[in-house]
């Protein structure tokens, strides 16, 4: 069972920093490309801060979280990765090749800067969720499974 | 500019270095996280203090003060944590008695 963490501290604290993580992991997530950074690192944040939403116990902001839809999200990031990377081979380029994609831009420079950003949100959502998804079920599922809905 | 520096740089150093000896040499667990929470906080603090002092008004400059206000709200609240799941798991604060 999800329960509120007793000590108010933790709960305000928790509460006031959680936007600021998720607001730097993006800040990574973007300067992938010129920086340390990038979608591995942003999605270790991002899944940080779900996991540290998790064991405040927050209710109304978990309360649409459960292991289907986490693991659905994984599954739909992966496909993003892998499918941006397979748009390529229909206009006559090699798998991954993002610079034979032309809806991504008008010369090969910036078809590879969103190609590679695209296939690094997908990484993104694969990283965070995988985190989540793993807490969810040791941390948490068993109880859930006996009374609460999960 | 760079004297102060020195000098907030300094009192950092002094302080991280005091947190240090308390987190050795105190007897339990609760006094040496006291030791952290309180006097590392203020080191950490003070050090980031100086090393803005270092570099003026620039970007360099913004990204130490998140990152102190991060550090200032942070650390007091895990140390806070730590001692309530250590109290609560049983541990027996220390009381000064001859061991036989």
């Amino acid at each position: 069972m999800r329960r509120r963490h007793d000590s108010i501290i933790v709960q305000k604290i928790s509460k006031l920093l959680i936007p600021f993580i998720q607001l730097f992991a993006l800040y990574v997530f973007f300067h992938g490309h010129h920086s340390p950074g990038g979608g591995f690192q942003a999605g270790v944040l991002i899944g940080a801060s779900f996991i540290l939403m998790f064991l405040v116990g927050m209710k109304k902001e978990t309360q649409h979280f459960s292991v289907r839809r986490e693991f659905l999200i994984a599954v739909l990031g992966l496909g993003i990765f892998l499918g941006i990377g397979a748009v390529s081979l229909f206009f006559g380029g090699e798998l991954f090749d993002y610079s034979k994609i032309p809806f991504l831009g008008e010369v090969a420079p910036y078809r590879r800067y969103f190609g590679i950003l695209i296939a690094e949100g997908g990484v993104l959502l694969v990283v965070s969720m995988t985190l989540v998804v793993i807490t969810h079920v040791l941390a948490f599922l068993p109880v859930d499974r006996e009374g609460e809905t999960c | 500019m760079t004297l102060l520096s020195i000098l907030f740089i300094l009192a950092g150093l002094f302080f991280a270095f005091v947190a240090g000896i308390g987190a050795i040499r105190l007897p339990d667990f609760y006094c040496r996280s006291h030791a952290i929470g309180v006097v590392d906080t203020l080191g950490t603090l003070v050090l980031i203090l100086g090393v803005m002092f270092q570099f003026g008004i620039s970007i360099i400059t913004a990204k130490l003060a998140f990152i102190l206000i991060f550090i200032y709200l942070a650390n007091p609240t895990i140390t806070h944590v730590l001692m309530r799941a250590a109290l609560r798991s049983g541990l027996e604060p220390w009381t000064k008695k001859v061991r036989s």
